[in-house]
């Protein structure tokens, strides 16, 4: 192999393990979260020379990754082929043992571009301008989709009986905070 | 919920277990090399294109308004006279340069599917001068391909490559066309130009041209720099100063705008652009069949001693995928380095020569690094890329290796090639 591949193929294999998990958080989906991490990579070699050269590889790649999901979901495949199963918006919470399939659903539930927005913020700690760059957007649109993702997610997971609209709902409006 | 609250459901999902990884390096290498010998036999030069757009975009140099008066879908269109066509046939190029600079050659061409439809959509046409390492791309869409659209803010924004700056210019119009491999593509219209041959035409930002040449079909002009290097960059810093190019302001550098004989160049290579399909696209290959309902979609090639030359690949699909199968043969050695093989891949035997197969990737390759003198790659996507669904038709060809297999050779002579790629 020559050297442009020794070193891409270390890189991936050293950040296999991150690239998966960030691709499973936004698509939720196994198998489709290693579709999504081969294309970002094909990709990746085929840009091999400058994604090494950047003083900070790793947001190259997540750059990709993020826009090969968007772009995914706005381009004709998306509209044409069902990627995945399409989960509920609101999911019920039952009890602690499903409480990783509640938090899943809820996360599911969210618009493609505000559950990468949260990802982005949340569990890649991107600030707000360093989210609108990656995203293609104005820092005000991070900030409103965070707090509409942030506020869906507390509706999603809240017991029923006491979101919004219910009748035994509790006060709603909790504050949201953005950064 | 807050942000802490946030941040824990996202740990906690992301630790979900996660099953065997089905990711495959050695495949990624293999399908990214393609994608590099593609754009650089076909498409070299759009990205330096976009390249070029997008430094205007970061410095800001792009005004607002240029030439259009009141902004929104208020444009009145002249197409020219030519018979528009909703589809190309990939086999027969549809255009070709009439005249090209002192020094220019016909480098490559490629007739391209669209993202979206069944149809074959996209011409383009690469020239090139060897000395200065100026390179113009003709891309003509095929009607119905392109439309224009109303202001345009940021067209970086509408890239798949990740580029990590951005600006917030507006343009009072765009052409968006599904000519892309991959999507579709947005270009600002950034002032009106001359007719051409009694078409609209626009000058675009990075210094292209876009005319309207038959009604509802447009065809585009950009020029460029070849390469990529370190080298290549001195030279495309050179190439804005003269005007070839347009270029970012950088310090105490004003920007630079395509100079006006560079522009009336263009001009001039739009104005005898010829259209219809003429000479036939010869291959050293000829697979057995195709499944019902397939057809050849993608054709890349290069002109040689009065011949095209299919070195360029060669893709074929049903309407659903147009791209399942690829296949390329090339002069083997052309591209460098091959070994029969890599990581990841198993030995087998093609046409008497040793090869290699994937086996893991999601589309599997088969390859060989001299068969008869040439190179030869086939891949094939059982199932459509990022989707557990099948692609109609695709089992029937077995694997990429009873393809490569099947495929009949004709050795490295171009003489001795058909035109006709499918049996």
């Amino acid at each position: 192999m020559s050297r442009r591949d020794d070193e891409f193929t270390e890189y991936v294999t050293a950040r296999m393990w991150w690239l998966r998990r960030l691709a499973y958080l936004l698509c939720q989906d196994w198998q489709h979260a290693d579709d999504l991490v081969q294309a970002a990579i094909i990709r990746l070699y085929t840009h091999w020379g400058r994604a090494a050269a950047v003083e900070h590889t790793d947001a190259y790649v997540r750059t990709i990754l993020v826009r090969e999901y968007l772009g995914e979901r706005r381009s004709g495949w998306a509209r044409r082929v069902s990627l995945s199963a399409d989960l509920p918006e609101t999911a019920a919470i039952t009890g602690d043992a499903e409480g990783v399939l509640d938090l899943r659903a809820a996360l599911a539930g969210l618009p493609p571009r505000q559950r990468a927005t949260l990802v982005l913020r949340f569990y890649c700690d991107l600030n707000v301008d360093q989210a609108a760059r990656l995203l293609g957007c104005s820092p005000g649109t991070v900030k409103s989709q965070t707090a509409k993702g942030i506020g869906a997610l507390r509706r999603t997971l809240q017991p029923p009986g006491q979101r919004p609209g219910d009748q035994t709902s509790g006060p709603g409006g909790m504050e949201v905070q953005h950064g | 919920m807050d942000e802490t609250g946030v941040r824990a459901l996202l740990e906690r999902v992301a630790d979900d277990p996660a099953p065997p990884s089905r990711v495959d390096i050695a495949a990624a290498r293999q399908r990214g090399r393609r994608r590099i010998r593609w754009y650089r036999a076909v498409l070299g030069a759009a990205p330096l294109a976009a390249a070029a757009a997008v430094a205007l975009v970061v410095s800001g140099v792009i005004p607002a308004s240029l030439g259009f008066g009141p902004g929104g879908h208020g444009l009145v269109l002249q197409p020219g006279k030519e018979t528009p066509r909703s589809r190309f046939d990939p086999l027969v190029p549809y255009a070709a340069f009439g005249w090209l600079p002192v020094g220019f050659s016909t480098a490559a061409g490629a007739t391209l599917d669209g993202p979206d439809e069944a149809t074959t959509v996209s011409a383009t046409l690469i020239a090139g001068d060897q000395a200065t390492g100026r390179l113009i791309t003709l891309t003509v869409s095929a009607a119905g391909a392109c439309r224009v659209t109303g202001a345009q803010r940021d067209r970086v924004l509408e890239g798949a490559d990740p580029l990590p700056t951005f600006g917030s210019v507006t343009y009072p119009h765009g052409l968006s066309c599904n000519d892309d491999m991959a999507q579709r593509s947005m270009t600002p219209l950034r002032a009106a130009a001359p007719d051409v041959r009694g078409a609209s035409a626009f000058y675009l930002p990075g210094g292209g041209l876009a005319w309207e040449y038959a009604p509802g079909s447009w065809a585009q002009l950009t020029p460029s720099i070849r390469g990529t290097s370190g080298r290549d960059r001195l030279r495309q810093s050179y190439e804005m100063a003269t005007g070839w190019v347009t270029g970012p302001s950088i310090g105490a550098f004003p920007a630079t705008v395509q100079s006006a004989a560079n522009r009336a160049l263009l001009r001039k290579i739009a104005e005898r652009v010829s259209y219809g399909a003429t000479a036939h696209v010869v291959f050293p290959f000829q697979l057995a069949a195709l499944p019902a309902g397939w057809a050849v979609s993608t054709v890349g090639y290069a002109p040689s001693a009065g011949r095209l030359l299919g070195t360029g690949g060669l893709s074929a699909g049903p309407a659903y995928y147009p791209w399942a199968l690829g296949v390329t043969a090339m002069r083997a050695g052309s591209e460098g380095r091959c070994t029969n093989n890599p990581g990841g891949s198993h030995p087998a035997r093609i046409h008497g020569a040793p090869g290699g197969f994937y086996t893991q990737s999601v589309t599997p390759d088969a390859f060989a690094c001299d068969v008869d003198g040439m190179y030869l790659t086939v891949d094939l996507a059982l199932h459509v890329p990022n989707t557990s669904r099948p692609v109609p038709g695709a089992a029937s060809l077995g694997a990429p290796l009873t393809v490569a297999r099947r495929l009949r050779l004709f050795g490295t002579n171009p003489a001795a090639w058909t035109a006709r790629p499918v049996r």
